[in-house]
């Protein structure tokens, strides 16, 4: 709780147009994902309309002005001045003890997501790693709650935190060629979700079907720096179908498609 | 609509880059060669961010409406052929000047003479769907551009925005009439010491955390721009190694970054970069910099020089001017 009100935030002009602003090198905790999510959207409320883009990072939020509207040194001493602030204020609320499921910056709660986890990719492999049976290990991570740091890597691929110390594994030696879209995969100390199908070497435990990004939304990625996400469990998407069912239910299938024309 | 009829290398629709995209992962986009994007559009009378187009070699379009064009950047040679009374007529143009072309008219881009793009503005812009306010497209991301991210091949057809000049209000522009005025870049490629090229670099990230060996290697030896360079970034060959360190975290990434991997060569972040990096950076190129960068040929040297941001912000304003 204390040590935000000692984090030094220091803020620098990288390029003659984006300001770098570096929240200190401490350990990428579910509090700082949320307070740099809440960090961006204060500087959003209070200068919006210098703003090109403010990215979010792990330990630093990127922020891009406008060409025309910078004023080098107000700008830099109010980025900064609104920060500090913002940080000793919010220091009291976001501490490390306590709730955060009502504090994401939308405050929408916990959005649950199914997982889909009879795919076995890597889930066999890194149960036996972690000494556990398949449903401890699924029982276990689905009760974590996990807090979103940023986007990133591809548009809609999360980088989560809260991944318990005994869930930290390396990354794959090699890489996979080939990782499905909607993979739930963990590697070192972060959970993440590939939005659509690309190479990574992340250990994948289930895959999912919620969309991370729709260019075609209004909103187009699904979620936020310091959303929370809890995952749950579900029965795969399609049910195995016994050879006496296919046999009953596969002519009609195609006598329905011929009738539509297709 | 313009009809792109044959093209060695795909064409880019460019302009300012998208806005608020970054926290969804989505890369900014937008010009290699701001200064010649600029200019275009500053003889065209318009908006400085109207779409453009960037090419990256030879091509040519037909012109099935009248247009008014612009071509900046490198050097090639441009022919406009129109038929006239039944012959036809080559007429053959300089890049910086205002080109008038009426139904009909083939334009052609010859073989880049130097540097390695050009941008071709089009008085009122490219019309295509907006996406994070921007019409640039990036193929791995599956949206922009032509649609789903493409850019423009050979026997592409795409039609053209409505045309808003700026200023001159009331006044008949100056690049309607016949004349074409021919324009002067007021910034010229500066070269240093015996000819070579030196690219400014702004000092910061984890600049302070490489050995002062990295350091010495990356200001004082010659480099060339590689072959494998685009609009992500440009890979830059360095004989000598740079020695890397180590850092775990990935980090937000600003146009023109120097990551410095772990075999040395360094990368300058171009406008199609990840939002996000897990190589340390050594330093950013300022935009008037990796303007002069990006047009580079792989046989150029050049040198980084060290500026601190005080100079930097400076000459990228003199540049704006």
């Amino acid at each position: 709780m204390t040590h935000l009100v000692k984090q030094k935030i220091v803020a620098q002009w990288v390029t003659p147009t984006t300001l770098h602003c570096d929240f200190g090198e401490l350990d990428c905790t579910v509090n700082k994902a949320l307070l740099i999510g809440r960090c961006r959207l204060y500087l959003y409320e209070h200068m919006a309309i210098k703003l090109a883009d403010i990215v979010p990072g792990f330990n630093e939020l990127l922020v891009q002005f406008i060409p025309s509207e910078i004023d080098y040194f107000a700008d830099l001493h109010q980025v900064e001045r609104l920060l500090k602030q913002y940080v000793m204020d919010s220091s009291a609320t976001i501490s490390n003890n306590a709730s955060i499921s009502t504090q994401g910056p939308g405050k929408r709660g916990i959005t649950h997501i199914p997982v889909d986890f009879g795919m076995d990719y890597d889930l066999v492999d890194v149960a036996q790693r972690l000494a556990l049976s398949r449903a401890d290990l699924i029982a276990q991570f689905c009760a974590i709650e996990f807090s979103v740091i940023l986007n990133g890597f591809m548009p809609g691929f999360i980088y989560l935190s809260g991944l318990p110390d005994k869930f930290h594994l390396p990354r794959l030696a090699t890489p996979r060629l080939k990782v499905p879209a909607g993979a739930v995969a963990i590697a070192d100390a972060y959970c993440g979700i590939y939005p659509q199908r690309s190479p990574g070497g992340w250990h994948i435990l289930g895959v999912t079907e919620h969309v991370l990004f729709d260019i075609d939304r209004s909103t187009p990625a699904s979620f936020v720096t310091g959303d929370i996400i809890q995952f749950y469990p579900v029965m795969p998407a399609v049910p195995v179908i016994t050879p006496i069912l296919t046999a009953k239910i596969a002519p009609k299938i195609r006598s329905s498609k011929e009738a539509a024309g297709d | 609509m313009i009809e792109c009829t044959l093209t060695q290398s795909p064409i880019f629709i460019i302009d300012g880059g998208r806005r608020h995209a970054g926290a969804s992962g989505v890369s900014e986009s937008g010009p290699m060669d701001r200064t010649a994007f600029r200019l275009v559009n500053q003889l065209l009378h318009q908006d400085v961010y109207t779409s453009a187009l960037e090419v990256m070699g030879e091509c040519s379009f037909v012109a099935h409406i009248p247009m008014t064009i612009a071509v900046s950047g490198g050097n090639a040679a441009i022919a406009v052929t129109t038929m006239t009374n039944n012959t036809l007529n080559t007429n053959s143009y300089k890049p910086n000047q205002v080109i008038n072309l009426i139904a009909g008219d083939r334009f052609s881009i010859g073989r880049l003479q130097q540097g390695m793009r050009l941008v071709v503005g089009i008085a009122g812009g490219i019309d295509a769907p907006l996406f994070f306010d921007s019409r640039c497209g990036i193929m791995r991301e599956k949206f922009g551009g032509l649609g789903q991210g493409k850019p423009i091949l050979s026997g592409d057809s795409f039609a053209i925005g409505c045309y808003q000049p700026v200023g001159n209000e009331g006044d008949m522009p100056s690049h309607y009439s016949n004349q074409s005025s021919e324009y002067q870049p007021i910034i010229s490629p500066n070269t240093g010491i015996a000819g070579v090229t030196e690219i400014d670099f702004v000092p910061n990230y984890q600049h302070a955390q490489f050995s002062l060996y990295a350091r010495y290697l990356f200001t004082s030896q010659l480099m060339q721009v590689s072959q494998q360079s685009n609009r992500m970034g440009m890979r830059i060959h360095s004989s000598l190694a740079i020695p890397s360190i180590v850092k775990h975290e990935s980090q937000a990434l600003a146009l023109g970054v120097v990551q410095i991997p772990p075999n040395g060569q360094p990368i300058v972040m171009g406008p199609d970069r990840q939002t996000h990096g897990g190589y340390p950076v050594i330093g950013t190129v300022p935009e008037y910099a990796l303007d002069k960068l990006v047009q580079l040929t792989p046989n150029e040297s050049f040198i980084f020089v060290p500026v601190n941001i005080e100079m930097a912000i400076a000459k990228y304003w003199m540049n704006l001017r």
